[in-house]
């Protein structure tokens, strides 16, 4: 309930607009039921008018009937625009919301997002609550208003037929699907086993044909999938006998109510407590009152899938943030590690003990060991993502804790191995980098990095969208991209994570051939982390690490000849 | 959203929807034949209904005196609501045996085609075709088909009944019906058109909020979070307006089926109204039109809001279609006079493998291999180098048959290669990926890839692999739970798992491309430890990674651009101080960089 309230805070600016919905679905709502009920009882008046030859005013009777005919098309229509309106005017206010959140925790939570696959549980959940409105506080709004409102209005004529009626409608409503539900749990859950047991077996049968036929077992596995298949869909034909049982309940309910509702009206008649005109409309009326609770069965499905997105997700924004509020000024100056341990927030394992370590400006340093030494970790400090402990990690002599953020990052510039290429053209990505950048500018980086040729090659050059389809990048591409982002950038100290990796050796040369050019004109400090002997040989410094420690430190030749890991470790071509 | 599909490959996508019809053995059209009973059920129930407020109202009939006629009504409800329930359940029970029926042929097609054309087509789409792709026909089968046979019958059984009755009230009913599929396809092109002008740009900015959350470290790298957050909302707004302009037009096909379905009750109203008024019509009738009116729209309104569902189907049947219709390798082998004449061995071991004057190349890429000449004999270990996109990976399919040369020969043991030898051939073979792949199941069945398990066999492979300890330290030992769900298992230990995976099935050849990222050290000597001792008695091919491996092969094959351009051993092609010599050569390349031996000028192209 909690979370219902703090979802619908976040929606406040959009009430009007939310409010206006509802109302005009209600109007349409209320016209297409009374549309069938008046006409019903206009036929009866005036056959019974064409019977006794009695004149009556048939001019207003039959006004409204083409009035409500009127407002059911146009109300709907409204109300459809409106809704939609402010569906998506909420899922702009969410995404701001939750993009401002998430801001300070990234890449901070970064294990804990990784290891939960949360970013991709997110997306899920974020469009689970922009459906919100639509789908669960319109209907159920709409029905909480429309039921009492029908149910007095036949009131008016009997309360037994009226109780009938609310009862009904609740069942409808929500007795029904709850019912459903509860049925129904248990074999949902099976299916969302088998169904994950299905998509497991495909994804590992087809990425490891090759196997399945070499150890002649492929007709096997398919029979197993077949057969998991066939499961499946034993609980799927399961589940939808509820849903085809409801289906019928349904039927039965509200064509029971209408029969009811001549055993309660005809003995009224009798008695003469109603005007045998109203039968008509009111066993119409029963019929068409359905529509009050149409779309409650589908909120009730939803609500509590929403819920637990709204759970999540408030849960992942009131993590506690991370405060950096260092603002002295970076100077170019020796980075110095001095004994510094690090784990990352909430885990108790050290991803670095006792790194000690010097690089000094312009000096070219290179970081090598196995995956999970604890490289990466070691260049995203430098980073200020995370706090350091005091003293332990400095630049130019300040804690890095106490420098301003912008500034550190406008320092060094990193080339990550998981960094993103956006959803953009080439010039937006690059642009990213440096705001400013120039179209020669462009040119030229990309002439450094090999782009030129692929850019060539594009019908709409730097302007072409990446990520589309067919007009996808390589993995080698890609890394080009974003090494040429980083020598936009122009920080005084470089950072890059394995950046020839997916690059054959002769193109790998010539890259790191400019990139050293770059450096000696530029007198940039370089931190890397690769294998690649070609470089090595050409670093200042080659920090070896295993298991979060540094385990060698020295020259290529030097580190040749004294350290038997080393030589290992680089052992590949 | 899907992709707008072009008219012909919808149309396509449609036929080869509706020839699947067939596999659902006449369960479909059980469904659609009860579903219509229902709907001219329909038609009675309403009658009856007219009957009873008639008979109340103007002939002051009581309870007991119309009981018959509730009889009747009840009756007919039940019909009804079993018939309704019997057809949903038919067309339910359709979908899934067409379901299951295709997914049989996706994965039969799939393993006649072979990993080579997996990768090809992407392994994960499908592995998403195979799964959610055809899951996503239920609504074409359920639900689609169904509603477009109602929209035949239940409007004309109406007409056909309303008109003896009453043809002033029918003529209502067909001068509005046809506008119904007038107006929906006049709106629909409308909204389609639009719909592929701003498909490419809706799908961007839907993709915008994700794009920038995945990327939201890059964005602070570059000190460019803050200026998103105004352009998360900006892109927004545009998407709300881009969106609604298309809903505006898009809703009016529901708004036109709501105007005719609500002016054709309000139409009947007051003409019947009138028409009672001066005696000229029956009350029965006219309250038994008006009650049919709205039943008399309802499958055309029902076809609206299954519409999607035709769109989604066709379009993961044009995949579908694609991969179904793909030519498998052909069995024209055309054994040369050269084959016939000579003697022909069985499939035994020690293999020899031939390559002559192979070529090969992807559809519409340049030659992937040339003038492949070679022969490797077992026993022995046997390497093959190159840089990446030289060849390697396609060598190997060759050599195994998972793809056929565009011309010359491949034999084993002197008998050419042909897919129907392949099955026995393969049969011989054993396979290491680069990165272990990890079945999800017990460690056991990784092992043995069947729940047939010989239990000793398998403890020594695990043994031989080096991952006995691991496996006796778990709790439930061969038996533990492994991949996505289960237990971890870090790259070195996949890889070793894959290795007692080769050791379990005891391969005649073994072949694997060896990882080429750092795995843990006791990992990497235990896997290559066990490879060289396996090939003392085995053939052994590696695509290698390592210079331990090469060294102590029996012959390295060096490939570059898709050609052969060295053989020997470690020490001879040394010797020649070619391209093997370049690329092991270390020494050179230190001074490479730091002399003038590379300017900073040229610009790689080969990746």
């Amino acid at each position: 309930m909690n979370n219902v309230i703090r979802l619908l805070k976040l929606m406040k600016p959009q009430l009007g607009m939310m409010a206006l919905g509802a109302l005009l679905s209600l109007v349409a709502l209320l016209a297409n039921i009374s549309l069938l009920a008046v006409s019903g009882w206009f036929l009866t008046i005036m056959a019974m008018a064409g019977l006794t030859g009695a004149s009556i005013n048939y001019f207003t009777p039959g006004a409204v009937v083409r009035f409500l005919a009127i407002v059911r098309t146009a109300g709907r229509y409204a109300e459809r625009l409106v809704t939609h309106e402010a569906t998506f005017r909420i899922l702009a206010q969410l995404r701001y919301y939750f993009y401002q959140q998430l801001m300070p925790l990234m890449p901070y939570y970064q294990v804990q997002f990784q290891s939960a696959d949360l970013l991709t549980r997110m997306q899920q959940d974020i469009d689970n609550i922009d459906n919100f409105y639509l789908r669960i506080l319109l209907p159920a709004t709409v029905a909480g208003v429309s039921v009492p409102l029908v149910c007095a209005a036949v009131a008016y004529f009997s309360t037994t037929l009226a109780m009938v009626l609310a009862l009904v409608l609740v069942a409808l409503g929500v007795g029904l699907p709850y019912l459903t539900y509860r049925l129904s749990a248990a074999q949902a859950k099976q299916k969302l086993q088998v169904n994950n047991q299905l998509q497991l077996g495909l994804v590992d049968g087809i990425f490891a044909l090759r196997e399945l036929i070499m150890y002649q077992v492929a007709t096997r596995y398919h029979a197993h999938l077949l057969d998991v298949s066939q499961r499946l869909l034993a609980i799927e034909l399961q589940l939808q006998r509820y849903r085809s049982l409801a289906n019928s309940a349904h039927f039965l309910l509200v064509n029971g109510l209408v029969i009811i509702s001549f055993v309660i009206l005809i003995p009224l008649v009798e008695q003469g407590q109603l005007a045998s005109e109203y039968i008509a409309s009111l066993a119409l009326l029963m019929l068409v009152s359905v529509e009050t609770v149409m779309a409650l069965p589908l909120a009730c499905q939803l609500l509590p899938n929403t819920l637990a997105s709204a759970a999540r997700l408030f849960d992942i924004v009131d993590m506690p943030h991370p405060k950096f509020t260092g603002n002295e000024k970076v100077t170019r100056g020796d980075i110095v590690f001095n004994q510094l341990d690090f784990s990352y927030p909430e885990q108790s394992a050290l991803a670095l003990k006792g790194i000690t370590l010097t690089i000094k400006p312009g000096q070219k340093v290179a970081i090598i060991g196995p995956s999970g030494a604890g490289k990466s970790t070691l260049i995203n400090l430098l980073m200020g993502f995370w706090p350091t402990p005091a003293g332990k990690l400095t630049v130019a002599g300040k804690d890095l804790n106490v420098l301003d953020r912008e500034q550190l990052r406008q320092h060094m510039t990193l080339m990550s191995q998981t960094g993103h290429i956006f959803n953009a053209t080439i010039a937006d990505n690059l642009r990213l980098a440096k705001p400013d950048v120039t179209l020669e500018q462009m040119r030229q980086v990309c002439e450094q990095v090999g782009l030129t040729d692929f850019i060539d090659t594009l019908e709409h050059g730097v302007d072409t969208w990446l990520g589309e389809t067919g007009s996808g990048i390589s993995g080698g591409q890609r890394q080009r991209l974003q090494l040429a982002q980083v020598l936009l950038r122009n920080g005084q100290v470089l950072i890059l994570d394995e950046p020839s990796k997916g690059l054959d050796n002769l193109s790998e040369r010539q890259l790191m051939a400019n990139l050293f050019g770059h450096l000696a004109s530029t007198q940039q400090t370089l931190i890397m982390v690769t294998h690649k002997p070609a470089m090595l040989a050409a670093m200042d410094k080659i920090v070896v690490m295993e298991q979060g420690e540094v385990v060698a430190m020295g020259e290529h030749l030097s580190l040749l000849q004294t350290c038997p890991y080393y030589r290992d470790l680089i052992d590949y071509f | 959203m899907s992709q707008p599909l072009s008219k012909d490959t919808s149309q396509h996508a449609n036929r080869w929807l509706k020839q699947q019809k067939s596999k659902s053995n006449g369960l479909l059209a059980k469904a659609i034949a009860f579903g219509s009973f229902n709907g001219l059920l329909m038609i009675g129930q309403m009658a009856l209904l007219a009957i009873l407020i008639n008979q109340a109202i103007f002939e002051q009939r009581s309870l007991t005196e119309l009981g018959p006629w509730f009889g009747y009504l009840v009756v007919v409800v039940i019909l009804r609501a079993l018939f309704g329930y019997l057809s949903e359940r038919f067309s339910q029970r359709a979908a899934a045996r067409i379901k299951q029926q295709i997914r049989h042929e996706l994965l039969a097609k799939i393993v006649r085609l072979g990993p080579a054309y997996c990768r090809q087509f992407g392994q994960s789409n499908l592995a998403q075709l195979t799964h959610q792709g055809v899951e996503s026909l239920q609504d074409y089968f359920a639900g689609y088909l169904p509603v477009v046979a109602y929209c035949a019958v239940i409007p004309f059984g109406v007409l056909a009944l309303v008109f003896p009755f009453d043809w002033g009230a029918g003529l209502i009913l067909v001068f509005t019906a046809p506008f119904i599929p007038f107006f929906m396809i006049l709106i629909g092109q409308r909204a389609e058109a639009m719909n592929q002008q701003h498909w490419a740009k809706l799908l961007r900015m839907s993709s915008h909020f994700l794009d920038i959350i995945q990327g939201l470290t890059q964005l602070k790298v570059f000190n460019a979070a803050r200026q998103e957050l105004a352009a998360v909302k900006s892109i927004s707004d545009d998407y709300r307006r881009q969106t609604m302009k298309i809903l505006r037009v898009a809703f009016l096909s529901s708004f036109f089926l709501e105007f005719l379905a609500s002016v054709s009750i309000a139409l009947v109203a007051v003409i019947f109204g009138f028409r009672l008024y001066y005696g000229e019509a029956t009350y029965v009738i006219a309250l038994w039109i008006l009650l049919l009116a709205p039943e008399f729209y309802l499958p055309f309104r029902n076809l609206g809001t299954q519409y999607h569902a035709k769109m989604a189907g066709a379009a993961a049947a044009v995949d579908m279609i694609k991969l179904l219709e793909q030519p498998e390798p052909t069995t024209t082998a055309k054994p040369t006079s050269v084959d016939v004449a000579l003697a022909r061995p069985s499939l035994v071991a020690p293999f020899t493998l031939t390559c002559q004057q192979v070529n090969f190349a992807y559809a519409g890429r340049r030659n992937t291999l040339v003038d492949i000449n070679l022969q490797i004999s077992g026993p022995g270990l046997f390497a093959i180098v190159g840089a990446s996109g030289a060849g390697k990976s396609t060598l190997i399919d060759i050599l195994l048959g998972f793809q056929s040369p565009d011309s010359g020969h491949v034999l084993v043991n002197q008998q050419p290669l042909t897919p129907t030898l392949r099955d026995r051939w393969l049969n011989h073979c054993g396979w290491i990926a680069q990165q272990g792949q990890v079945f999800f199941g017990s460690i056991a069945y990784n092992l043995a890839l069947s729940d047939d398990i010989d239990i000793n066999l398998a403890q020594q492979a695990l043994a031989q692999a080096g991952l006995n300890p691991f496996v006796d330290s778990l709790e439930k030992g061969i038996n533990t739970q492994v991949g996505e769900g289960g237990l971890g298992l870090s790259g070195g230990q996949s890889q070793r798992l894959a290795l007692a995976r080769a050791f379990y099935h005891q391969p005649e050849v073994l072949i694997l491309d060896e990882p080429s990222s750092h795995l843990d050290k006791d990992s990497e000597a235990i896997v290559l430890d066990a490879i060289k001792e396996y090939a003392k008695t085995h053939l052994v091919i590696v695509i290698a990674h390592r210079l331990h491996t090469v060294k102590q092969a029996n012959a390295i094959i060096v490939m570059a651009e898709g050609q052969v351009v060295e053989q020997g051993d470690h020490q001879q092609l040394l010797a020649q101080n070619g391209i093997y010599h370049a690329m092991l050569h270390v020494d050179s390349d230190l001074s490479g960089i730091n002399q003038e031996g590379l300017k900073p000028t040229g610009v790689g192209r080969h990746e």
